[in-house]
């Protein structure tokens, strides 16, 4: 689509000589094993380490045990599959829908309104689900896709917003105000299975064992299904943009016209691409509803919407796993802002620093790991740079400040910071153009 | 019923006036720069803050549009010099990515300084009083935001096809590489343009202030409509934007007031009180995306390509 050139990172190898593949293999591991840490006690080393407060272990007792974690990090898990559904259409496809949230809440409508006509069978839900995004996803493709560039970004807007207004509107279903659901029941009762996404998935009853941490909010069950969702899309989508079809489609995005002078129909499977993405982020709806348990038009709004593609774009766009990277990078980003820096600056300070990545590091945090094996050492301080800086960063801003305690009780540190930051950043500026200008 | 007639139209037309000074600066950065620019709303959002602030503390309503202007106009340099200039040259995505970053940044800095109540921002008696206009009465107010907004109207059209600035820009529009090849500033020229657009959104954002309440985040609703008239009247052209401006205000304000009654004429009650508010709000995309079916450039294309 014209208009878009985005410097891609050097493709992903599933070989063990590419240290990128190493990472996201731990990542996965230690993900999958997480839930565990609610039911097994903290080991007695990390107690001490916690005692001592020796870092970086003393962080392992910190989120040892933490049951609000799992939400949370389920949270991300979900986001991360909208993210890699976008990332089908936006980093293979060159199609910039700024209207993917549209499929987050139509998957949680899904689970809302079939549920309060008294429905909670889950492989219905899921179905509805993913056929309703799909079949939205063709009307708004089949429209949308006639334009291109700024007009494609907008129109897709376009219709999401139509969506939020339509739940707003949508009284008997909540309207503005939203409305609570049910969890999705997944119950093969001919088999004598019963369970629903409410259940933990380990045997954990609080009435008989006191150290379990388990309770329905933070259940283990809704965390796997998103696991196991998450890595069944990123399989789907690597698969499909590996094989012939994603060929075409990455073909009509490097050279539109060219793929069409070789007789490939781009438009129809253009339109493919999109309704795939929009199923996927169907099922990343399904489990959100079930996760928040709640119901909200928000879920549609643009900045979610926003939200998703900067996960993408921070990530790095047309990587796969960029977009699971950059959905638990940004929420891990925004926890801790919250956290340290505090509810009300915790934005002020997200803004700027968005701002920098984009002007620094244009390919997505992945891009900044090198991916040849010989570089290991490189990657690891790279990568210890990365997550270092940043957390630098926040602990300069955080209300526990070094800066703070020398220049004694100053009540809007961040906003002093942030604007002598900006009177810098004018400085250099001129003094680069005028540079520029001489030489 | 002739009255709410009257005062329905003319309402749209000055929301639709206001919606074109939103969208002139965001049409002229977006179709000569090419540039997405979501911190549009923040801009306007800032005007009306900074309004609102120099009527809390003189208590004069001119002064506070006397300041505001200048306040965003340099606001919107400093925004353009600092960080967008560098963004010209990437894609799109980088500057959604950017500019979004700037809203999240300017709305948590007015809940930071101003707090997060609506500032307070009174219209003096001596310019809104119930005007007698043709047989009917309509809020003075209003009229002087249509006349304040024509006027920009015509003043932008005779900027673009009569001066010296204009032809550049019109020229920076259809070729940017040989107007710099020509020896012009085109740096320069595109930080004056941004900041022409900037101090035109702050003008907005004052001029509706005392309307609409004056809250952290109030630019984000009125920045997607401008997106609207500027994908509906083609992208980069002034002409187009004031043409759809006018048409969203009145088909959004008249959507509002009558849709109900209208389905009313031929649906069930009930039926219509759902679907009647819904429709309305969905009204301008649903236009948005039939003009876009039908003319994927929109109305008035300012350049092909």
């Amino acid at each position: 689509m014209a208009g878009v050139n985005v410097v891609r990172t050097p493709e992903l190898r599933t070989s063990f000589r590419d240290p990128r593949f190493v990472l996201l293999l731990i990542g996965a591991v230690l993900l999958a094993l997480y839930p565990i840490t609610v039911i097994v006690p903290a080991p007695a080393f990390l107690k001490a380490f916690a005692i001592g407060g020796v870092r970086p272990f003393g962080f392992i007792s910190d989120v040892w045990g933490q049951t609000y974690l799992i939400s949370l990090v389920s949270k991300m898990l979900i986001f991360a599959i909208a993210v890699v559904s976008l990332d089908l259409i936006l980093g293979y496809g060159g199609m910039v829908s700024f209207g993917h949230a549209a499929y987050i809440g139509l998957g949680a409508y899904a689970v809302a309104v079939s549920s309060k006509y008294g429905i909670d069978n889950g492989y219905f839900q899921l179905a509805a689900a993913i056929g309703g995004s799909a079949l939205v996803a063709l009307f708004i493709g089949a429209i949308s896709l006639r334009t291109s560039g700024v007009y494609f970004i907008m129109i897709t807007l376009a219709f999401t917003q139509m969506l939020y207004y339509l739940g707003i509107s949508l009284e008997p279903f909540g309207g503005d105000d939203g409305m609570n659901t049910k969890r999705s029941n997944f119950s093969l009762q001919s088999l004598g299975i019963n369970f629903t996404l409410n259940d933990n998935l380990f045997v954990c009853e609080k009435r008989l064992d006191p150290s379990c941490k388990i309770d329905d909010r933070d259940g283990s069950s809704i965390y796997y299904a998103s696991y196991f969702a998450l890595l069944a899309a990123i399989w789907f989508t690597r698969k499909l943009v590996h094989s012939r079809f994603g060929m075409v489609i990455r073909g009509a995005m490097s050279n539109p016209v060219r793929m069409q002078a070789i007789g490939f129909p781009i438009y129809r499977y253009r339109l493919t691409a999109f309704v795939l993405a929009g199923a996927i982020c169907g099922v990343a709806g399904f489990l959100f509803a079930n996760h928040q348990q709640f119901l909200s038009p928000v879920y549609m709004n643009w900045l979610r919407s926003g939200e998703i593609m900067i996960m993408g774009i921070l990530g790095g766009i047309g990587t796969i796993y960029g977009g699971v990277i950059g959905a638990i990078g940004l929420l891990t980003i925004e926890e801790l802002l919250e956290g340290h820096v505090g509810k009300d600056y915790w934005q002020m300070v997200l803004g700027p620093l968005l701002v920098v990545l984009v002007l620094f590091a244009n390919r997505g945090i992945f891009s900044l790991i090198p991916h040849e094996m010989r570089k290991v050492p490189m990657f690891i301080a790279r990568f210890a740079l990365v997550i270092g800086g940043m957390y630098v960063f926040i602990w300069l801003m955080s209300k526990n400040s070094p800066i703070l305690k020398i220049a004694g009780d100053i009540p809007h540190l961040p906003l002093y910071v942030i604007f002598g930051s900006m009177l810098l950043a004018l400085g250099l500026r001129y003094r680069q153009d005028n540079r520029a200008g001489h030489g | 019923m002739g009255q709410l007639y009257f005062e329905t139209v003319l309402n749209g037309v000055q929301f639709g006036v206001f919606l074109f000074l939103i969208s002139a600066g965001l049409t002229l950065v977006f179709g000569i720069m090419n540039m997405v620019n979501l911190a549009h709303g923040s801009l306007f959002m800032m005007g009306a803050y900074i309004g609102s602030y120099v009527f809390q503390q003189t208590d004069s309503f001119v002064l506070a549009v006397v300041f505001a202007i200048p306040a965003s106009l340099v606001l919107g340099i400093v925004l353009e010099y600092l960080a967008l200039r560098t963004l010209y040259a990437r894609d799109h995505l980088d500057q959604v990515l950017a500019t979004f970053g700037f809203i999240l940044f300017f709305n948590q800095l007015v809940l930071r300084v101003f707090g997060a109540t609506s500032q307070e921002f009174r219209l003096p008696d001596a310019i809104n009083f119930p005007m007698p206009l043709l047989g009917f009465t309509y809020p003075s107010y209003r009229l002087i935001v249509i006349v304040v907004g024509l006027a920009v109207a015509l003043g932008l059209f005779l900027l673009i096809a009569k001066t010296r600035m204009g032809m550049l820009i019109r020229a920076g529009a259809s070729n940017r590489a040989m107007v710099g090849a020509l020896g012009i500033n085109v740096r320069l020229l595109f930080t004056l343009i941004f900041g022409l657009g900037a101090a035109l959104a702050g003008l907005a954002g004052v001029m509706i202030g005392p309307i609409e309440s004056v809250e952290s985040g109030m630019g984000e609703n009125k920045l997607i409509l401008a997106f609207v008239v500027i994908v509906i009247g083609g992208i980069g052209s002034i002409r187009g934007a004031f043409i759809a401006s006018i048409l969203v205000g009145l088909v959004e304000v008249i959507g509002r007031v009558f849709m109900k009654d209208m389905l009313r004429a031929f649906l069930p009650e009930e039926f219509a009180q759902t679907a009647g508010p819904a429709l309305a709000s969905m009204s301008i995309y649903i236009l948005m995306a039939a003009v876009l079916f039908f003319r994927p450039q929109g109305l008035f294309p300012a350049r092909s390509g």
